[in-house]
């Protein structure tokens, strides 16, 4: 590694887990991803329809406005984070959200030269 | 390297059964006509069973019930304390209240929801409809319509009236009882000033002029009679009063139905950026009522002579046995809270309704849900309405005169040798009201559940509302202190309208226009009903006026310096 030149040091084996929750609940998600050792997590507001319009009157019970989280997380962390969100989401209730993973084929982002020195051999 | 990050996840593995499911198990096999054309696929009704039931349930009803609770319930534990203690209040006054704060927050979390599925869509809905269905003369006096309309229908004001009613009637200076007198007088005068700010507001949309302008315009008239009125010996008792209908001329319904018609106007007319929040109503209506207010005191008291002033409306002055007789004050309270609740809600909604389907011709969707809404904000500020009546807002009232008579024993010299310790005690009582008042304010709740919608989440209703709650509790001390020094005057009204007027122009545009609207949102039924009481109380009529403009001014404050603290991350968070 000259000086002058930059580079890149590209992440593998990486997956993003999407969640989405209703309004105001993307800050437990991101607790709780980050709780599980995730080390960041974007958040942004859309708006989306599923089980809430086939629940009659009780999908008043439904925020339409939703909140997306989005954590990038290694493979090995995966499973553990997944579950801790889901459970700290209640997506086990009805309404509650929605989560799925994508494999990620490369990420790259600021990793601290120390830390490439020693493991990236 | 992804060895390096992993960390133990803490949880249970066997605590959780995992197992897999084909989702073409569960997706519907589409079918097609003769023509092979998709049928279009209807979803059944998902049946749930009843645990399922009640944990949907229990999900929507706690976090939306623990919100208010968590505020409410300490503010009223601290108010009970301090009348068991300084009031030496019977135990069942005491226990009446605290029974009436579990309404207050029962009403508070219908009312909200409320405001948010039926007044602010009813608005929004209405806001995009006007300037696409009506050329802009016809649309500018729709608008004015619905500001008179909503001003005067307004529950806010009742609490003012009555609560300030309750405690002093001996002590109001005549120009004051003049106006008070002619409530109605002030209504439609207030009315037409907000009316008149929302079609400058509206015009501002449309030609893209920046709110720093425009506020600093408006406010010439209300600060320039504010002085002329001060001039006068009669008119110094109306500029507290004056500056205190502004603050308290917008309720909850009135707050969420112009968010709500603002940014529908904004989104079908804005040109520029910042514009198409559709804010600016709120604060310009403040101005707009402050300069109404003070023209209107200045006009009575040259033209009625005292004498004439006759004897208090009846209706007013029933309130006040409210808590001295429970058996006969409880059906009253339910009463007339009702009444005003669906005053405040019905006839607006019923209006809106009425000119978008009717005169527009719109097709609107999910009436269901509107009504919804509705019938929960009118049901929601009954109950607010009833819970403050059964003792929290007569509470403040007592207190404040109960610490303004001990105070008053000792000369304002002695006040921080012999009475420090009472001193503290309002400072601590007025500081927590505040703050906890403001934080449970539902058209600020609404309010700022808009601003994080707007900014997609980079101006965080928690974070928004603390900071507002802050500000509020610090312009609460200092006001309280004025009044406590030697009544609210001028030179402390006067400097802090220019500063936090001037103080925008320091800071980005939109974060302007959130904390003028913001501040101006918080003095609503809540804050009114315990806050403004306190103030009158200790300082009487005359120099207790004015209290609320010192919380406005602190929350604008305190808003502005978030916004500064997060311009990095905000400046580019227009709608666009």
């Amino acid at each position: 590694m000259t000086t002058g030149r930059r580079t890149i040091t590209f992440l593998t084996e990486v997956k993003l887990i999407t969640c989405i929750v209703q309004r105001g609940l993307g800050d437990i998600i991101v607790k709780a991803a980050r709780d599980a050792g995730a080390q960041g997590a974007t958040v942004f507001f859309a708006k989306g329809s599923g089980v809430r319009e086939r629940l009659g009157l009780l999908g008043v019970a439904v925020e339409v406005e939703k909140e997306i989280v989005n954590i990038v997380v290694s493979s090995d962390q995966m499973e553990g984070v997944f579950e801790s969100v889901y459970l700290a989401g209640q997506l086990d209730t009805p309404g509650m959200g929605f989560m799925y993973v994508t494999p990620l084929e490369k990420a790259a982002t600021y990793i601290p030269k120390e830390v490439v020195d020693k493991l990236g051999q | 390297m992804s060895r390096e990050n992993r960390s133990g996840s803490g949880l249970d593995e066997e605590s959780v059964v995992t197992r897999h499911l084909s989702y073409n198990l569960l997706t519907p096999r589409i079918r097609r006509d003769l023509k092979g054309r998709i049928v279009p696929h209807v979803a059944s009704a998902v049946k749930l069973n009843l645990r399922d039931v009640f944990r949907l349930l229990k999900n929507y009803v706690s976090h939306r019930f623990m919100e208010p609770f968590k505020i409410v319930l300490p503010v009223t534990l601290v108010l009970s304390v301090f009348q068991w203690n300084f009031l030496k209040d019977p135990l069942w006054l005491i226990v009446g209240m605290i029974s009436g704060s579990f309404l207050v927050v029962i009403g508070l979390m219908m009312l909200v929801e409320g405001l948010r599925l039926g007044i602010f869509p009813l608005g929004e809905l209405l806001g995009n409809a006007l300037p696409r269905k009506l050329p802009m003369p016809a649309m500018l006096s729709i608008l004015f319509i619905l500001g008179v309309g909503s001003t005067c229908c307004d529950a806010t004001w009742g609490w003012m009236e009555r609560v300030g009613d309750a405690v002093d009637r001996g002590t109001i200076p005549d120009v004051q009882l003049l106006l008070l007198g002619r409530m109605g007088w002030v209504l439609l005068a207030s009315g037409m000033a907000v009316g008149l700010a929302l079609v400058l507001a509206t015009l501002r949309f449309f030609h893209g002029w920046r709110f720093k302008i425009m506020i600093l315009a408006v406010s010439l008239l209300p600060l320039g009679l504010t002085v002329m009125a001060w001039m006068d010996p009669w008119g110094k008792d109306v500029v507290g009063l004056a500056w205190d209908c502004g603050a308290v001329v917008l309720g909850p319904v009135t707050v969420a139905m112009f968010l709500g018609l603002g940014r529908g106007v904004a989104t079908a007319l804005s040109r520029g950026n910042e514009t198409a929040w559709g804010l600016g109503m709120i604060a310009v209506a403040f101005f707009l009522v402050v300069a109404a207010t003070l023209v209107l005191g200045t006009l009575l008291a040259a033209t009625v002579s005292p004498e004439v002033v006759g004897p208090r409306l009846p209706i007013l002055a029933e309130g006040t046995t409210v808590a001295a007789d429970p058996s006969s004050g409880w059906m009253f309270v339910y009463r007339s809270a009702a009444l005003s609740a669906v005053v405040a809600v019905l006839p607006m909604a019923g209006l809106m309704f009425f000119l978008l389907v009717l005169v527009l011709g719109e097709r609107v969707q999910g009436v269901g849900l509107l009504l919804h809404g509705v019938v929960l904000s009118t049901l929601g500020l009954a109950l607010f309405n009833t819970g403050m009546g059964l003792g929290l807002a007569d509470a403040g009232g007592r207190l404040g005169q109960f610490f303004a008579s001990a105070l008053a024993r000792n000369g304002m010299i002695d006040l921080w040798f012999d009475s420090g310790f009472m001193f503290g005690m309002v400072l601590f009582l007025v500081g927590t009201v505040a703050i906890g008042a403001t934080l449970a304010e539902p058209g600020l709740t609404v309010f700022t559940a808009n601003i994080e919608s707007l900014s997609h989440g980079v101006a965080r209703k928690r974070k928004l509302t603390r900071s507002m709650a802050f500000g509020a509790g610090i312009g609460g001390l200092v006001g309280v202190a004025g009044i406590l020094a030697n009544g609210i005057h001028l030179w402390m009204l006067a400097p802090l309208g220019l500063v936090i007027l001037f103080a925008i122009f320091g800071f980005p545009e939109d974060w302007g226009t959130i904390s003028w609207d913001g501040g101006m949102v918080i003095s609503g039924p809540l804050l009114v009903g315990l806050i403004h009481p306190l103030g009158i109380g200790l300082g009487g009529r005359s120099h207790g006026s004015g209290l609320l403009f010192f919380l406005t001014a602190g929350a604008i404050v305190a808003t502005l310096f978030t916004g500064r603290l997060q311009h990095g991350a905000s400046s580019g968070s227009g709608i666009s």
